[in-house]
């Protein structure tokens, strides 16, 4: 669970990582572009404008003035080509005037009679500019000459289009070799964060021991290191808690159950009194039961390499629990045909976490009690089931709280045996889990081996 | 027929006195000592025919006394009585040359029984025989001899006694290891080369008629 956060965290900071560079490239790339298409656009207009100045003035040499009245030369015909539009207007009177369409011919006309130097006329790609042709500081008349915009036009919509493709590939290549950048540089975090999650439950003792720190990697080896001592250490000190609680225990516990014994073996006794030194007995094995299983998930914790047959912990355990099922009038089952049921965890912690369940169960059944294994991809199941009145529903958590006990148990039960159980299922790498009814469901997952 | 003796060694006053009752309903002599150099005397005094040896005794290890009693060359069965219960500290107590081992808090009946299993097995005790007058103290670690003495390390003295119980044998490098060092620990030939080298010369300081001889590809001798 701990190296999913990790992984995806790491994906995340990725992911937020290779956005913010997509993003700002995107932007350069995007500025990069408009200011080029901006700055042709200015080039190709000022072209445009003083090719059409040049053929102006090449039509004024082919204009006469005779006695104040304009007179275009008969060359002009040979000095303009055909394609190249040139008006010449005495007044607003044409001299001489292209073939053109009527739009171009009406602003041509427009252009004589106003002031404007040049216009582009909608929807004909064609530019007309002006040159006014003066005498003696008065205007006498105008030419027009006529500039097609098309190659403009086109050149301009080429280079939009291999910009934009220039800068889209641009763009591509950015992210992916930032991906990739990024992937490399944060494959260590995504490793040693795995790593540290791993080693935390199964490997106490490892260390990334990547020297002093010198950059952000081996400052977070360095950080994680730390914290594996830590934990290594609060573990160490619930192991020695454990042992000396168990120690100190263990004498008095002796001298009870001792006592109980010796004054057991008094005939004189009566039945009365030795049904209560028969149950003192009985506690007081509870209590050392629950004393060893707590030290056995003390001590389990990070164990590695254990390994353990289900069938045959499960059989253990039924096998201990024959008496109080006897007591109680009933018939233990146990189902675990063919199930290829190998454990990664220790006999004596299965054992133990499977021990309250059964013990349970045993208390509540009316007539039977039933364990089964089954298999999942990656768990072996072992479920204890029984005829009792089962689980109230929303209570399937409840129960699990040390000190919570069913209100119907006319038998005396410890109150930690199901807390118990799934504390050391949880130190085995595993779970318990209770189901709803008819009857009592418990369900124990332990990591397959 | 005298019934058989059996010696308990049990610091906690009110449990030992449990036990010798439980242990005279069933037929025992019993006589109880609350620590180590107690029980080495009343050893050699009374001559018990099997010993109940709780693990945690004020003054020494448990599994020390029962090693400097089998150095002595007594071989009288001993039931570690143990609130330890891991199986590296079991290991321990067959490798200190216990005999059995009950974990507290225990069931009469099984003590009983076991104690009764360990009888029929033993010989008869018989006063120990001497050894060159060599006498380890478990609870100091030191090793005497006449009137000289050196202190030795935990583990040096473990490593003695093991010598010591079979003079004249050639005890096995893994005998040794687990008799002197805790199960699991990873402990080299050259390691036990040195403890031994450091071994010979505190003997030698002893005067020691004793030495330790190399019997090559099995361990070590005392003779």
């Amino acid at each position: 669970m701990t190296r999913r956060t990790g992984w995806s965290s790491v994906r995340g900071l990725r992911g937020r990582l290779l956005a913010t560079v997509t993003l700002a490239v995107a932007a350069a790339i995007a500025l990069a572009l408009l200011a080029f298409n901006l700055v042709l656009d200015a080039r190709l207009d000022n072209d445009a404008r003083d090719l059409a100045r040049s053929r102006a003035s090449t039509a004024l040499a082919g204009v006469q003035l005779l006695d104040g009245r304009l007179r275009v030369r008969e060359t002009l015909d040979d000095a303009i080509p055909f394609d190249r539009p040139i008006w010449i207007f005495a007044a607003d009177r044409a001299l001489e005037r292209p073939r053109a369409p009527a739009a171009v011919q009406r602003a041509a006309a427009a252009l004589a009679a106003g002031t404007t130097q040049a216009v582009d006329v909608p929807g004909r790609s064609v530019r007309l500019l002006v040159l006014p042709i003066t005498h003696a500081g008065r205007r006498v008349g105008t030419v027009v000459a006529g500039v097609s915009l098309t190659p403009y036009e086109h050149t301009q919509r080429t280079v939009l289009i291999a910009s934009l493709a220039l800068g889209a590939l641009l763009l591509a290549i950015t992210v992916l070799a930032a991906r990739w950048l990024l992937a490399a540089g944060l494959r260590p975090v995504a490793q040693m964060t795995a790593d540290a999650a791993a080693w935390s439950e199964h490997d106490l003792d490892r260390r990334f021991a990547a020297g002093p720190p010198h950059d952000e990697l081996t400052q977070l080896a360095a950080t994680l290191d730390e914290l594996l001592d830590r934990l290594a250490e609060s573990l160490r000190r619930e192991q020695r808690f454990s042992e000396e609680l168990s120690h100190e225990l263990r004498t008095p516990l002796a001298r009870l159950r001792a006592r109980s014994q010796l004054a057991l073996a008094d005939d004189t006794l009566t039945p009365e009194t030795r049904t209560v030194l028969e149950a003192v007995i009985r506690d007081t094995d509870t209590v050392t039961r629950t004393l060893e299983a707590l030290l056995t998930a003390a001590r389990t914790h990070g164990e590695r390499d254990a390994s353990a047959d289900a069938r045959a912990v499960a059989r253990t355990v039924l096998d201990d629990c024959a008496a109080l099922a006897a007591e109680r009038g009933v018939a233990l089952q146990l189902d675990a045909d063919g199930v290829p049921a190998r454990v990664r965890v220790g006999a004596e912690l299965a054992e133990r976490t499977l021990h309250p369940l059964v013990e349970n169960a045993c208390r509540h059944a009316a007539r039977e009690v039933r364990v089964a294994l089954r298999r999942d991809p990656d768990a072996v199941l072992i479920e204890v089931t029984d005829d009792g009145p089962g689980v109230p529903t929303g209570e399937e958590e409840r129960i699990f709280d040390p000190g919570a006990r069913s209100p119907d148990v006319n038998a005396g039960s410890a109150g930690l045996g199901l807390a118990l159980a799934r504390r050391l299922a949880h130190a085995a790498g595993g779970e318990v889990t209770a189901r709803p009814g008819p009857g009592g469901r418990f369900v124990v997952r332990l990591p397959a081996g | 027929m005298t019934e058989p003796r059996i010696l308990v060694a049990e610091d906690d006053l009110e449990l030992r006195d449990l036990l010798l009752s439980g242990l005279r309903q069933a037929g025992f002599d019993a006589a109880g000592v609350g620590n180590g150099a107690d029980l080495l005397a009343r050893t050699a005094s009374w001559t018990p025919h099997a010993l109940i040896v709780d693990v945690g005794l004020p003054d020494a290890d448990g599994r020390d006394v029962c090693q400097a009693l089998r150095a002595a060359g007594n071989p009288v069965p001993v039931l570690f009585l143990t609130a330890r219960d891991t199986r590296a500290d079991r290991l321990a107590g067959f490798g200190a040359g216990g005999d059995d081992y009950v974990t507290k808090p225990f069931d009469f009946a099984e003590v009983i029984a076991r104690i009764q299993a360990l009888l029929r097995r033993a010989d008869p005790p018989t006063p120990p025989v001497g050894d060159g007058g060599l006498r380890l103290d478990p609870a100091s670690h030191a090793a005497h001899l006449h009137e000289r003495s050196v202190t030795l390390t935990p583990t040096e003295f473990r490593l003695l006694a093991a010598l010591a119980a079979r003079p004249g044998e050639a005890v096995r490098r893994r005998t040794l290891i687990s008799a002197a060092w805790p199960e699991g620990a990873i402990v080299h030939d050259n390691t036990l080369d040195v403890y031994i080298a450091r071994l010979r010369r505190k003997l030698t300081t002893l005067g020691a008629e004793q030495a330790i001889t190399n019997v090559y590809g099995v361990g070590f001798t005392l003779r």
